[in-house]
């Protein structure tokens, strides 16, 4: 189960990244239709759940995971597009592509590692993962 | 060992815990004992509350818990075993867009529209009645009712794709539309919009259409659309979501889904691509996400809300604002029946953060929303209120407007059965909901649950409608009156979809006593049909007769829809003209003149310029002042009188505006035809565009003694 959440993080870093390519690069209008809506109502919001419960999703059911997710979603590429569009970089193609793409991939990268450590925790309770380490023990 | 619901120390939903055998115990049947989970999971943790939601809806037992739905054996097995009934309940969907279809084509190529409204009608029914019998019957498992609502969602969200299947056609979706626009062609935000300047300052939904565009090189058209979509899905299963956590009945929840989709509003202005039909949806889902995750000890759960809450704070005012009196009802709900807890505070400072930002914005940011809200809109309509109630104006006669032809009487009739249903069931519903939310339920039903917050606030909200109505009764506040439907409606929901439950809900023995069959189907046949009832009289409520169905192409009067040969025109004035031209323009035909045209459409000050038989001082000075360059008419102006809401060609402050009983006079249009001052560039048809450059910039002064009268050339 926890292989699979994992490899779901790969893949959606994997889709973010090739949203991010697709603006730069010509591909089959579908394939872009596909991955921009993915982009706007799915992946970021499912992303931050997954870094928000990285090792609780059971409380959440999928009903409620897919609800989030598109609301989360949602807010997320509103405040991205309006403060993109304040700003002097402006609303462009590029622009939504990379911030979005981006942000969902930085996302990913930090629920795997997260739900990488809640899994050594809950296998071995007394021991830290290699390279994982407390707050108070950084120092 | 006994199961037993009691107060949850944090929250409505209850714990569970072994507890001494109650006084009035009974053996469990064995489904109902079978169903009953461990109190401990597998892994030796204790089970979340989060995961256990009270079915009371189920004849099997009165309470039991419930697994997760998702992990659920015996849910999976009704799913199937009634799957069949879910495909026939698509059937009928099916049958019912088809319908409506029908009626929508009848109309448009000028068929008889009487036959159309009612195959309209009958396909709503079609649609509606299916669902809403089979959610509130009994044995109805809730991810099938849960399916079943957002089907019933969505299908209402065809019915107003169907109705304008190529392009926007409402007013609020133009002024979006320019809105997206303004953002594609600059790349920032705050463009001049002139069909609605507020508009521009609240840019969520045209920026994330916009962005969606940009991702996916859809046209504007489709990217909103599924944008709506995607924010009528969340609003319906957010709402959904909080009934069921308000009623703690999925019955209940469904009930309360089906009385919000028969809201007036819901079927075209929730529909369409208005900032708020998205705000509203995010709004809900704050409230739905805080209750969800209420007591989460995840570090990301508060960022998320803030994360709504800005997103929600830059699409809409009234749905920010309304956020904040529901939080802030909830935090002083909370603080007057509970004890603080650090989940109180958690509901407090997240409405100080909604109220401060969305005052912030409003008052800073957002300026010229201050004078359209309330300038415009709130207090023009109180005032009017204000007379009619002392006695000073006559109120309005319902269902008539200054150029609309008279509704036929099934329509009106329609409309007052469904505020009638509506206000004799409020009563009761608000007795249920009151015994509800304080524990005077004499059955152990809802014993010891605690006070229920969610249902008070929801009290309150629906017990708002009978005053929400009051403003129908003036010709200023029947906007505000339909549009506080969409926030009313929640709550009322919520307390109307418990008595259905009530009513539904076996009472065998008692029946019994009375020599009364039981019929359970009857009572939800009862049920179903009340509600469908107030969705068809909502549905008359909110359009006009002859509005309900979208208009013919070339309709013998003044249309009250853009025309394709306008949006020709518009589409001629943005390639030769180029864009941000000043205009003066009617009503209607701004709404495509700013969008296709991207021209700057001035139509509330220009009326002087074409209601007058002469090219006198007041049009010159008029065209001098707001600095008119182009001169759009539409020479169906001449044909009949305004049928769009308030009733003018121009501007609610026009002196015949709401009183229109005969077409413009053809001089008013032909003067422009005479003076040398002016040259036609463009003509097609009914509409002509006239060039008044020279007399915009001084060089011509057309003579004031050449009237209309012996004009020539008109079309």
């Amino acid at each position: 189960m926890k292989i699979r959440r994992q490899r779901t993080l790969v893949g959606i870093l994997v889709i973010a990244t090739m949203a991010m390519v697709t603006e730069f690069v010509a591909v089959p209008q579908v394939l872009r239709i596909a991955l921009g809506i993915l982009l706007v109502f799915f992946l970021p919001g499912f992303t931050i759940m997954r870094a928000a419960f990285p090792s609780r999703d059971r409380e959440f059911s999928p009903t409620e995971l897919m609800l989030a997710s598109l609301g989360i979603s949602l807010a997320v590429t509103i405040c991205m597009a309006v403060l993109l569009a304040a700003l002097p970089v402006g609303l462009t193609r590029s622009s939504i592509s990379i911030a979005i793409g981006g942000s969902t991939a930085i996302v990913a990268i930090y629920a795997w590692f997260r739900g990488r450590f809640e899994a050594s925790r809950q296998a071995n309770p007394g021991v830290k993962p290699t390279g994982v380490y407390s707050r108070n023990e950084r120092y | 060992v006994k199961v037993e619901s009691r107060p949850s120390a944090r929250g409505e939903i209850p714990t569970f815990r072994q507890a001494p055998p109650p006084a009035f115990s009974r053996a469990p049947n064995p489904v109902q004992r079978s169903t009953i989970k461990p109190l401990l999971a597998p892994n030796g943790f204790a089970r979340k509350p989060q995961n256990l939601i009270i079915h009371h809806d189920d004849h099997l037992a009165e309470t039991k818990q419930v697994r997760h739905p998702a992990t659920s054996r015996r849910t999976r097995k009704l799913d199937l075993a009634h799957s069949w009934i879910i495909a026939l309940i698509g059937l009928y969907t099916a049958l019912g867009l088809m319908l409506v279809e029908v009626a929508d084509q009848t109309s448009v190529r000028s068929g008889n529209y009487n036959d159309a409204v009612i195959l309209f009608f009958a396909g709503l029914i079609a649609i509606f009645a299916p669902v809403a019998v089979r959610v509130l019957s009994r044995d109805v498992v809730r991810q099938e009712r849960f399916a079943l609502i957002i089907l019933l969602g969505l299908a209402l969200y065809a019915v107003k794709i169907i109705g304008s299947p190529t392009s926007f056609t409402f007013i609020d979706e133009y002024i979006h539309l320019r809105n997206t626009q303004n953002i594609l062609d600059t790349h920032h935000l705050f463009g001049l919009n002139p069909l609605l300047p507020t508009a521009a300052y609240y840019p969520g939904l045209g920026a994330v259409c916009a962005g969606l565009i940009d991702l996916t090189g859809l046209s504007p058209f489709v990217s909103g659309l599924i944008v709506i979509g995607a924010s009528r899905l969340l609003i319906t299963a957010c709402l959904f979501f909080i009934a069921e956590r308000a009623t703690k009945s999925s019955v209940a929840a469904a009930g309360a889904s089906l009385m919000y989709a028969a809201n007036p509003m819901f079927l075209f202005w929730s529909s369409s691509f208005s900032y708020e039909d998205l705000a509203l949806p995010l709004a809900a889902f704050v409230v739905w996400w805080i209750a969800r995750t209420r007591g989460e000890t995840a570090r990301l759960v508060s960022p998320i809300t803030l994360i709504a809450i800005a997103a929600v704070t830059v699409t809409h005012h009234i749905a920010a604002f309304a956020l904040t009196v529901v939080l802030g009802a909830w935090w002083l709900a909370e603080f007057l029946f509970r004890r603080p807890d650090t989940r109180r505070r958690e509901v407090g400072r997240m409405a100080l953060v909604i109220g401060l930002a969305s005052s912030a914005w409003f008052f800073i940011v957002a300026r010229p929303a201050t004078s359209y809200l309330f300038g415009e809109n709130i207090l023009p309509a109180l005032q009017q209120m204000g007379a009619v109630v002392s006695g000073h104006a006559k109120p309005r006669h319902l269902y008539s407007g200054g150029g609309a032809p008279a509704s036929p009487e099934w329509y009106m009739m329609a409309g007052f059965a469904a505020v009638a249903l509506i206000v004799l069931a409020l009563p009761p519903a608000l007795y249920r909901a009151w015994s509800i939310a304080f524990q005077r339920q004499g059955a152990n039903l809802y014993r010891n649950r605690g006070l229920n917050i969610a249902l008070i606030i929801a009290m309150v909200i629906a017990a708002a409608f009978p005053v929400s109505q009051l403003p129908r009764l003036t010709t200023e506040g029947g906007a505000i009156s339909s549009r506080s439907s969409e926030y009313l409606f929640t709550g009322l929901g919520c307390v109307l979809g418990l008595l259905a439950e009530k009513a539904i809900r076996s009472r065998r023995a008692k029946l019994k006593r009375m020599n009364f069959p039981a019929m359970p189907w009857l009572r939800t046949l009862v049920a179903a049909s009340a509600v469908t009832v107030v969705l068809i009289g909502e549905a008359s409520i909110a359009s006009s007769y002859t509005e309900l169905l979208p208009e013919a192409s070339n309709p013998p009067g003044y249309p009250w829809m853009v025309q394709p040969d306008v949006i020709r025109a518009s589409e001629w004035a943005r390639v030769h003209l180029g864009i941000n031209q000043h205009f003066a323009v009617g009503i209607v035909d701004s709404q495509a003149l700013a969008t296709y045209g991207e021209q700057d459409t001035l139509t509330e000050s220009s009326w002087p310029i074409f209601l007058n038989t002469a090219m006198n001082d007041t049009v010159v000075n008029t065209i001098r002042t707001i600095k008119v360059r182009y001169l759009f008419v539409d020479w169906r102006m001449t044909n009949g009188i305004p049928t769009n809401p308030g009733d003018y060609y121009f501007s609610p402050w026009e002196p015949l505006s709401g009183k229109y009983t005969r077409p413009m006079p053809a001089v008013m249009l032909r003067k422009f035809t005479t003076t040398d001052c002016s040259r036609l560039i463009y003509t097609s048809g009914p509409i002509q565009i006239f060039d008044v450059t020279r007399i915009e910039n001084g060089s011509c002064i057309p003579s004031a003694a050449r009237t209309a009268h012996n004009a020539q050339g008109a079309p």
